[in-house]
């Protein structure tokens, strides 16, 4: 008897793992209608929060096709980086793949290699991206926390983050890297800097 | 139930307790010791040059910190109130040759008419002193081992730190980060506020 409640105990958590099982990465079991419109809701916000730097930036969604989603990341109507999720039919349901421009040197922009004079967001991006992507087919907001692989540091990235978290003037990306800060916000105050009207802006 | 049955129970907090203190002390003995490293000290140098105080742990006050070269060996970090005064300096002295170098950290009060009561305050507090050390080094470690700064690194020094200051922890200290943040995100959100309404 005490064997039979065992097996059936060990049956049941088998069937409860093989449940909780997550899919395949990238994979996921609803229709490419669906997971588009997932990711149209996905939490651009909550991306923005934990993975900018010290520039004002902006997204913009667009859909270069019917099976995709593009945002272009600007700040002081200035591009900053585009990422774009493609989605495909995949057995029974979809693949997304994330597509990030190449470095002129080489690599992905973003990619923890490259260095920015005055950086838009967190290196690396792909596993960040790859978190927006879940959690929006996911429903949930996005998470620090289930980013996976190492985050590399970035001091430049660091210290902009701070000098706008502490309420205090930072660099705008058109800045010169040799450029006061005093400088640099004086002579954008006198720039005209109407934002570029844009549909999809969070 | 006999009375040793009760004392140990009422004597378990405690043995738990003094365990920890125990453990985080040697942790951060271990944490705030020099640091060797296989690369030329010319390099070493520049990367102490490079590299700024933890937000993690210093907060704001990472990135107002003043961050200059002393000497050939020492480099330093100048931890400045709102007025502009020095009230804690962090020191980071190299020795070596072309091969290999070792790194050697010390917090000092700096000198002025208030040298004498921050170095009193210092070592009355030297736990708390040993944790800001203990980052520090984490911080030079990452960056020259290339790799994120790691707060588990120096939880015993941090641990100590805190136990330290218990009279300050607690709900206040929750409290005061969890304002701390918001003031952050506020800040935030008032810049690109300010920007939609240019």
């Amino acid at each position: 008897m005490k064997y039979r409640v065992a097996l059936s105990l060990a049956v049941a958590l088998a069937a409860a793992a093989a449940c909780s099982q997550p899919q395949s990465k990238g994979q996921y079991k609803f229709s490419i209608k669906e997971a588009l419109a997932r990711l149209e809701n996905a939490d651009i916000a909550g991306f923005r929060k934990h993975r900018q730097c010290g520039l004002l930036i902006h997204f913009y969604a667009s859909h270069p096709d019917g099976h995709s989603i593009q945002w272009d990341v600007t700040s002081d109507n200035n591009d900053v980086v585009n990422f774009m999720v493609s989605l495909s039919p995949s057995g029974d349901g979809t693949k997304a793949t994330i597509v990030v421009p190449g470095e002129s040197g080489g690599g992905e922009m973003y990619d923890s290699k490259a260095r920015y004079r005055h950086p838009g967001l967190r290196q690396p991006l792909r596993p960040a991206l790859q978190e927006l992507v879940d959690s929006a087919m996911e429903k949930r907001p996005f998470s620090i926390d289930r980013i996976e692989g190492d985050l590399s540091v970035d001091p430049v990235c660091n210290r902009e983050f701070e000098l706008l978290a502490s309420g205090r003037p930072t660099h705008g990306i058109a800045d010169e890297e040799s450029t006061s800060l005093e400088d640099a916000t004086r002579s954008r105050k006198n720039e005209s800097t109407a934002p570029r009207v844009r549909r999809g802006s969070r | 139930m006999n009375l040793n049955f009760w004392l140990a129970r009422l004597l378990f907090p405690f043995v738990i307790a003094a365990g920890v203190m125990g453990y985080s002390f040697m942790q951060a003995k271990h944490e705030t010791r020099d640091r060797a490293y296989p690369f030329p000290v010319a390099s070493v140098n520049s990367t102490l040059d490079d590299t700024d105080l933890p937000a993690m742990v210093f907060g704001e006050r990472a990135s107002t910190a003043r961050h200059w070269r002393l000497d050939n060996a020492t480099s330093a970090w100048a931890l400045e109130n709102s007025e502009g005064d020095e009230f804690m300096r962090l020191t980071a002295k190299t020795t070596g040759d072309a091969k290999s170098a070792r790194v050697h950290y010390e917090i000092e009060a700096p000198k002025g008419p208030d040298h004498d009561k921050l170095e009193k305050h210092f070592k009355q507090n030297s736990a708390m002193v040993d944790s800001y050390k203990a980052a520090l080094a984490e911080q030079v470690d990452a960056a020259l081992t290339r790799r994120p700064f790691n707060m588990a690194n120096i939880m015993g020094a941090v641990t100590r730190g805190s136990l330290s200051q218990l009279g300050m922890m607690g709900a206040t200290m929750r409290k005061a980060a969890a304002g701390y943040q918001q003031e952050r995100d506020d800040n935030i959100e008032r810049a690109y506020e300010r920007q939609s309404n240019r």
